[in-house]
């Protein structure tokens, strides 16, 4: 256990919890953070999100890219669970919600996250690129952490060439998008045809992005 | 399995891969362009891709030679390059080379790695199409050799350019073995992505 509370994972723990490098056919992998907002304001859409991620699920599936992509799925409402890295077959397409918004949270752990198994994936000698994209339709509620957290950890993202997105389902999250600084921010407005834009938007550019060696910039989305 | 690298030397220069490699049905070829060469990668590929395509090494260089319309200087800038080529039969193991590399050995789960190693200057069989005055060495021409392994003796021959000999040098033949046996080439590829200052040299290998 770190000072800072944080578990620190071993080799066989790291390989264990995301995807270990003997299951990989590729020495090029993009690894991709999803978090959903979980909260019980997103409740009216529990159907549409349900579709929304199978539909993403479905792209990145279809796509010549599939085996270059492991995808983290991480839920943020009151509480945070981020998953591991995993192939997109096994990616969970569900959805409820409950609770309110620990985003800034959600930032922390999962940057932390990401960062350790990209590193450990480096020293085993694959080529990696990463996104981490956050999806929710509201600011934070009820974090541990602040919004100086969320900062840094997304500025230590970008400063390592580290593709940043979010995509605010309404108006009221986009603020916080950039306050965090995310250096991609999509705004869509609250509705079923939009939220399934949305992922449909993001699949797209998970899959461009995985086709280019370089990184997004600011120019990850793809309309 | 095949595994072809860029070395580290040719990225800290920027000089492109100048191996190249093909793994056909009964088929492994490896070509290894010229370093002194200008284009001698373009070369190598092409020639995999002709031995692909069922030409003998003869008529592979001759549909080369005309590419380059003839002329030495592009010759000797596109062509310089060594290759090796393993054909397998029903009952034996045919292996055609020219210039430097390496003939791979399994028998069980003993790997020898028999070098051909021709000194300062390279066979390049391209020397064949180019006039004598022009040649330093290799005037009276050069011929590929063949040697041919049966399978009752043998459970597979591979080949490779000389750029294994920095796993062979630095002691690291074991992992080399460990690859091969395993048959999974992304573990030879990640293996020379984390050590890839000790890989000077490009590498491409069949097996």
């Amino acid at each position: 256990m770190e000072d800072n509370g944080m578990d620190i994972m071993g080799m066989d723990e790291i390989e264990n919890y995301n995807t270990g490098v003997d299951e990989l056919e590729t020495e090029n992998i993009n690894l991709i953070f999803v978090g959903i907002d979980q909260s019980w304001s997103m409740g009216r859409y529990i159907g549409d999100m349900k579709n929304a991620l199978s539909e993403f699920k479905s792209s990145l599936t279809d796509s010549k890219e599939a085996d270059e992509i492991l995808v983290a799925r991480a839920n943020f409402s009151s509480t945070i669970d981020v998953g591991g890295y995993k192939k997109i077959e096994e990616f969970d397409d569900n959805y409820t919600t409950d609770g309110m918004t620990a985003m800034y949270d959600l930032v922390d752990e999962g940057v932390e996250k990401l960062l350790t198994y990209m590193n450990y994936l480096k020293q085993q000698g694959m080529r990696v690129k990463a996104v981490f994209a956050v999806f929710s339709d509201g600011d934070d509620t009820t974090s541990s952490k602040g919004l100086n957290d969320a900062i840094k950890r997304i500025d230590d993202l970008n400063s390592k060439e580290i593709t940043t997105a979010f995509i605010s389902f309404g108006s009221d999250a986009e603020r916080s998008a950039k306050d965090m600084k995310f250096r991609n921010v999509l705004k869509l407005g609250a509705s079923s045809t939009e939220l399934r834009k949305a992922f449909n938007v993001l699949s797209k550019s998970v899959v461009e992005s995985s086709k280019s060696a370089t990184s997004d910039g600011d120019d990850f989305f793809q309309m | 399995m095949n595994v072809n690298k860029i070395g580290h030397e040719h990225i800290i220069i920027g000089t492109n891969m100048q191996d190249a490699v093909l793994e056909k049905e009964n088929l492994k070829v490896v070509a290894d362009g010229c370093s002194g060469a200008k284009h001698s990668e373009v070369g190598a590929k092409l020639f995999c891709k002709l031995i692909g395509d069922d030409f003998s090494i003869e008529h592979a260089f001759k549909i080369l030679q005309v590419l380059m319309g003839n002329n030495y200087k592009d010759m000797s800038d596109y062509l310089s390059f060594t290759f090796f080529i393993v054909r397998e039969y029903e009952d034996k193991y045919v292996v055609d080379y020219c210039g430097d590399g390496f003939i791979i050995e399994r028998v069980g789960d003993i790997i020898t790695y028999k070098e051909i190693d021709n000194g300062e200057y390279p066979e390049y069989y391209i020397y064949n199409y180019i006039d004598k005055d022009k040649l330093k060495k290799y005037k009276d021409g050069v011929s590929y050799h063949t040697v041919e392994y049966l399978k009752s003796d043998y459970d597979n021959i591979g080949v490779s350019t000389d750029g294994i000999r920095f796993f062979i040098n630095n002691n690291l033949e074991f992992k080399l073995n460990e690859f091969i046996l395993s048959g999974k080439s992304i573990r030879m590829k990640r293996f020379i992505n984390a050590n890839h200052s000790t890989f000077k040299d490009d590498i491409g290998l069949v097996i």
